[in-house]
């Protein structure tokens, strides 16, 4: 017992340990002993089923092909299916800009240098064999001129198009690519069964009757219209034109031995200003610059082609690859005149507003006013739907 | 100390020694207090850096630390890059290929030993069918995992991290059934496989993200990559493969691809890679869909320097030859992580049919 003197000198808890219970039950005890051992029991339960899990669960969620649920998911543009009789679809799922990256990884940079908005994707899946999958990648690119670009990019040069109202279409054994619009569409097929091009053709169909229709840009009606180009040949850069950082908003398309191309700049002075920076461009990569022809001609000095740019008003005109002075002269000329043939209104949508402020979907269609390109004023291609089996 | 008359001296003595007692108990408790506020004052205010300091005006210092991993220093190779082969082997057979490839390069034997326990390392990166060629051919893996077996491996682990539905992508491609198959185990991750790797002296991943799990017990490490164009960094081969062990928001290295390719060459040092060249995706990838950009390569190429390996198939199964190499590889040779000059490696080529 301490003494008076010790409790005072004590700090704090001036009357000392106290103990409140001084007993407990063995039916307590053995309860919680209990309880232990079930806890016990239980963990190690979980390691072991962590380290032995049950495949038919991985083949469960791999394996799902339940039909997607039915209701007026978000399809934003897209027809309420693009399965044929015989298939069926899986979740559609949309992508944006932030999560791009997800579905389509190192490739997703490509897209976005093309305007993208978003991506629809959604699995085809055949109900008697659902190993034969088609997958679709619904690309908004934003514009017309976008969506031409991407498919340009992405089809190979030997590659041809069939032309529709609104777009082009190229097809390959097991794939299908259009543009209708604003919109790239990429079906890719697993195999090249004729049940899976029969599902790729009704997705082109169903898609160009469904979506909203645009005017070709422009640039169609020089190439294609004008100077009789092959509409697969031509290409939209909405920047990074030839690796050039300035070059934005070029329409080249590709000849037999050389590759032309065409920008409609705000001003002459602007055009002027452009070509110079062309010229140095093409310098930088020359081991020779001389004048010939009223031209500056650079030859590359790693594929000793010739490249040179003139002006005419607002419009700048280049060639790239040509073999000689004479023949780059040629297309220069060529292109002068096409764009010198091409009518007014045409003119004035390439010099209307910029490619990257087309209205967005649910600001009004792009009707198909005066000036206006479509499809069925290009000459028909003479590439069949999809290529035969080789 | 003035006393009542009535009181008895012992009395007042009695008092005067009880009131000495109070003030020193007095001034035992204020000097405990204010002890006590002092250290509270010094622990909660006095600067972070400062002993016994517990500042933390933004609560970072509170956070739970992540812990950082390393890989075996030196990683998992057995030779020095200097004695580095490349081996090559042509033809459709492609266990056949295969074996001849690693022949070359010494044998299995030579890196597998009995007991090992052994994680390939495939692309899985795409939801795609194995015929467009944006992943592992699944019968090279197949064919792998059944020699590293026959050389006496105890235990072969297949390992990848795509983006997106990791279970999608091992089923489309044909991986999860190869590797089923041929009885190894397929780790697909889940957010609690990652820790943080340290790669000291890594440009964009010095503690990053990693898929650690399935490296626990591992004691070889043998990566196997298809061949594919990227719109990125031109090319997509066994450096880049390593590219589906990290984790995080891996796709802001984007902005500086190669650079991070070279990182990857630093963080890991494979047992040896195998560069699968049975089918080469040549254009639009890395993700391709388009059978008419595969071609068939009918090649397989086995090295314990990647760099080499990656040159090869840039020049001979790309045929970029009369390109620049990308970038990547004077990055990572220039930290002595490999030889982009493969004809300077001892090459054998064999053909099997």
């Amino acid at each position: 017992m301490s003494s008076p003197q010790k409790k005072d000198d004590r700090l704090f808890v001036r009357d000392g340990r106290r103990s409140y219970r001084r007993s407990y039950s063995l039916t307590e005890f053995r309860l919680g002993l209990g309880v232990v051992v079930v806890l016990v029991l239980i963990t190690a339960w979980i390691l072991w089923k962590g380290a032995h899990s049950d495949p038919a669960l991985f083949a469960a969620s791999v394996g799902n092909d339940a039909p997607a649920a039915s209701g007026p998911a978000d399809r934003g543009p897209l027809p309420p299916s693009l399965a044929a009789p015989g298939w069926h679809e899986r979740t559609l799922a949309w992508f944006d800009a932030t999560n791009l990256y997800v579905k389509i990884n190192g490739r997703e940079d490509y897209y976005k240098s093309f305007g993208f908005q978003r991506l629809g994707f959604v699995s085809l899946v055949q109900d008697a064999d659902t190993t034969r999958i088609v997958d679709v990648e619904f690309f908004d690119q934003g514009s017309a001129a976008n969506a031409l670009g991407a498919q340009s990019g992405e089809r190979s040069p030997e590659q041809g198009v069939q032309v529709g109202a609104s777009g082009f279409i190229n097809a390959s054994t097991n794939a299908m690519f259009m543009t209708h619009g604003r919109y790239y569409v990429r079906a890719i097929g697993a195999d090249t069964t004729a049940a899976t091009r029969a599902q790729l053709d009704h997705v082109g169909r169903v898609l160009a009757a469904h979506l909203p229709s645009e005017p070709l840009p422009w640039a169609y009606a020089l190439f294609a219209g004008q100077l009789g180009i092959d509409p697969g040949r031509v290409a939209f850069m909405p920047e990074n034109a030839f690796s050039f950082g300035f070059a934005r908003d070029v329409y080249a398309a590709r000849l037999e031995d050389s590759e032309i191309f065409v920008v409609a700049a705000p001003t002459e002075a602007a055009a002027k200003e452009l070509a110079q920076r062309f010229e140095k461009g093409f310098a930088d990569l020359a081991d020779d610059v001389r004048t010939a022809s009223g031209v500056r001609w650079a030859r590359d000095r790693y594929l000793a082609t010739l490249a040179g740019v003139v002006t005419d008003g607002r419009w700048l005109i280049g060639v790239r690859g040509a073999p000689d002075v004479a023949r780059g002269r040629a297309a220069l000329d060529g292109l002068r005149a096409g764009l010198r043939a091409l009518p007014s209104e045409v003119i004035d949508r390439a010099f209307a507003k910029p490619v990257a402020t087309q209205p967005g979907p649910g600001e009004g269609t792009a009707e198909a006013g005066p000036g206006a390109v479509s499809g069925k004023d290009l000459p028909p291609a003479s590439e069949p739907a999809y290529p035969e089996e080789r | 100390m003035a006393s009542h008359p009535c009181e008895e001296p012992d009395d007042v003595q009695a008092r005067a020694e009880h009131r000495a007692i109070e003030r020193r108990t007095f001034l035992k408790q204020a000097g405990a207090v204010a002890g006590l506020a002092a250290a509270a004052g010094w622990a909660a205010l006095a600067p972070a850096r400062w002993p016994l300091s517990l500042r933390d005006r933004d609560g970072e210092r509170a956070k739970p630390k992540p812990r950082t991993l390393n890989l075996p220093a030196g990683g998992f190779a057995l030779e020095s890059l200097a004695a580095a082969k490349l081996g090559v082997a042509r033809g459709t057979d492609i266990p056949k290929m295969l074996r001849g490839a690693i022949e070359a390069i010494g044998g299995l034997n030579r890196f597998v030993r009995t007991g090992d326990v052994v994680l390939v390392k495939p692309n899985v990166a795409f939801e795609r069918p194995a015929v467009l060629g944006a992943t592992t051919n699944p019968e090279v893996l197949a064919a792998l995992v059944q020699l590293v077996y026959e050389a006496g491996a105890k235990e072969v682990r297949v390992v990848d991290n795509p983006i997106e539905s990791p279970e999608s992508c091992f089923h489309r491609s044909g991986i999860y059934q190869a590797a089923v198959d041929t009885k190894a185990r397929v780790y697909l991750p889940v957010s609690g496989d990652f820790e943080t790797l340290n790669v000291a002296g890594a440009t964009w991943i010095e503690n990053w993200p990693f898929f650690w799990r399935p490296f626990q017990g591992v004691d070889k490490v043998i990566g196997v990559a298809p061949v594919k164009d990227h719109n990125l960094c031109r090319a997509s081969m066994t450096t880049k493969n390593w590219y589906g062990l990290l984790g995080g928001r891996r796709n802001q290295f984007h902005q500086d691809i190669h650079g991070i390719i070279a990182d990857l060459a630093f963080m890991m040092r494979p047992t040896f890679v195998v560069l699968d060249g049975t089918r080469v995706l040549h254009r639009c990838g890395p993700t391709g869909g388009n059978l008419s950009d595969v071609r068939e390569g009918r090649t397989i190429v086995a090295s314990t320097d990647s760099l080499a390996a990656d040159a090869f198939g840039w020049q001979d199964l790309l045929q970029r030859g009369d390109e620049a190499l990308p970038n990547y590889f004077a990055l990572a040779a220039a930290r002595g992580l490999g030889n982009p000059d493969w004809h300077a490696l001892p090459l054998r080529e064999v053909r099997v049919g």
